[in-house]
């Protein structure tokens, strides 16, 4: 499958269109994120390929911040162009350095600095803009790492709007007590994911 | 500091079940104060984070059925390998799911093995084999000693060379009798 096919299907809303497309995506990020593992040596390969997934996934197709040229390079909102590996590189690149700055790890720099060409492929994380979609994406990768009542309290609390004895009822919990103290470990939860990073 | 009350009501607003009466309250707390205002960001952010997540949700489920497929550490455990140049066996170690945790070690052993396994299960066995060391070298401490006195036997010990000595006076004493002794059968 060519990179071209790979992002229609991605963008598709057909399901099993996008399963294949993220199959063949798989396959084509594993030696980079490899590369990029190599370097940190506490981050977590099967993590950082989830969150850089749904990174390249969210840039395309949720917050269509890149597309892709005749070319099959990838061109962002400021109409730099790159290649789908250069940009896959810059992006499990970039978490890692996120990860890095909020973590105590400690790694020489030199160590982990890419090389010169590669740096300008890299993208800005500095600005508070991009800040907050980091922070957002790391958030919703985060609740898939949920444990699944978790994942069921949020959802009934938050998106089906339900009151706490209601969520206590379908939920088989004691009471509305329970719904709400719940929910707040929950929550307590994934804010301890997003500060101490998956 | 902020209250249940006060948590519940920013929650409540949110989920646009806020009573009308207490917008103007609410919107003057917004403004006032700055904790009020950073939890509200913060539930706001979680609250459109949970429906960011529920639309792609299908994303991460494709995202962990290639995670089940489970190869994405082991090929890094065969990269290390080749890059360390280590023939047949590896070590990785990944921090767990909260960084702060130990990491685990986790050991491969050949690529023809499946199955990653917990290093830490090895440990009893080190710590056998440091116990059994330390044995054998206690083991070694005996046996010197033991040599040691056998020599003394060998070559007599300190006792006997007194006993040695004093029959060898008692040679000289009868020698020195000896022509007393003939003097007398004479």
């Amino acid at each position: 499958m060519k990179d071209k096919e790979i992002i229609t299907k991605l963008k598709s809303s057909n399901k099993r269109e996008q399963s294949q497309s993220m199959a063949e995506l798989y396959i084509i990020l594993k030696p980079i994120l490899l590369s990029v593992v190599k370097k940190f040596k506490h981050i977590n390969a099967d993590d950082l390929l989830q969150d850089g997934v749904f990174t390249f996934y969210n840039n395309l197709v949720i917050e269509n911040k890149i597309t892709l040229n005749n070319e099959n390079e990838i061109i962002n909102r400021d109409l730099r162009v790159t290649k789908i590996t250069s940009y896959m590189y810059s992006v499990f690149f970039n978490i890692c350095m996120e990860l890095s700055r909020k973590s105590t790890w400690i790694q020489d720099i030199d160590e982990i600095s890419p090389p010169e060409e590669e740096l300008v492929e890299i993208e800005d994380f500095e600005n508070e803009e991009n800040q907050k979609d980091i922070k957002m994406r790391q958030l919703i990768s985060n609740l898939s790492k949920l444990g699944e009542q978790c994942q069921k309290i949020l959802k009934l609390f938050w998106l089906e709007n339900l009151r706490h004895d209601e969520i206590a009822n379908r939920m088989n919990l004691s009471n509305a007590q329970t719904s709400k103290a719940t929910k707040s470990r929950c929550q307590n939860k994934l804010k301890e994911f997003t500060i101490h990073v998956n | 500091m902020l209250t249940e009350k006060d948590i519940e009501n920013i929650e409540e607003y949110i989920r646009g079940n806020l009573d009308a009466n207490f917008h103007a309250d609410f919107q003057n707390k917004l403004i006032t104060d700055s904790l009020y205002k950073e939890k509200y960001e913060e539930l706001l952010e979680l609250s459109k984070a949970i429906h960011e997540y529920e639309k792609h949700k299908h994303v991460f489920e494709i995202i962990k059925a290639k995670r089940n497929e489970g190869d994405v550490l082991q090929d890094h455990l065969f990269n290390t390998r080749h890059q360390s140049g280590v023939a047949n066996q590896s070590y990785n170690t990944q921090a767990s799911k909260c960084s702060n945790a130990e990491p685990l070690a986790t050991y491969s052993r050949g690529e023809g093995s499946d199955g990653i396994v917990n290093f830490n299960k090895y440990f009893n066995r080190r710590i056998l084999s440091i116990a059994a060391s330390v044995a054998i070298l206690i083991g070694i401490g005996f046996y010197t000693n033991n040599t040691s006195d056998n020599n003394i036997q060998e070559y007599g010990s300190p006792e006997n060379a007194i006993t040695d000595s004093l029959e060898l006076d008692s040679i000289e004493i009868k020698q020195d009798s000896l022509p007393k002794l003939i003097q007398y059968f004479e």
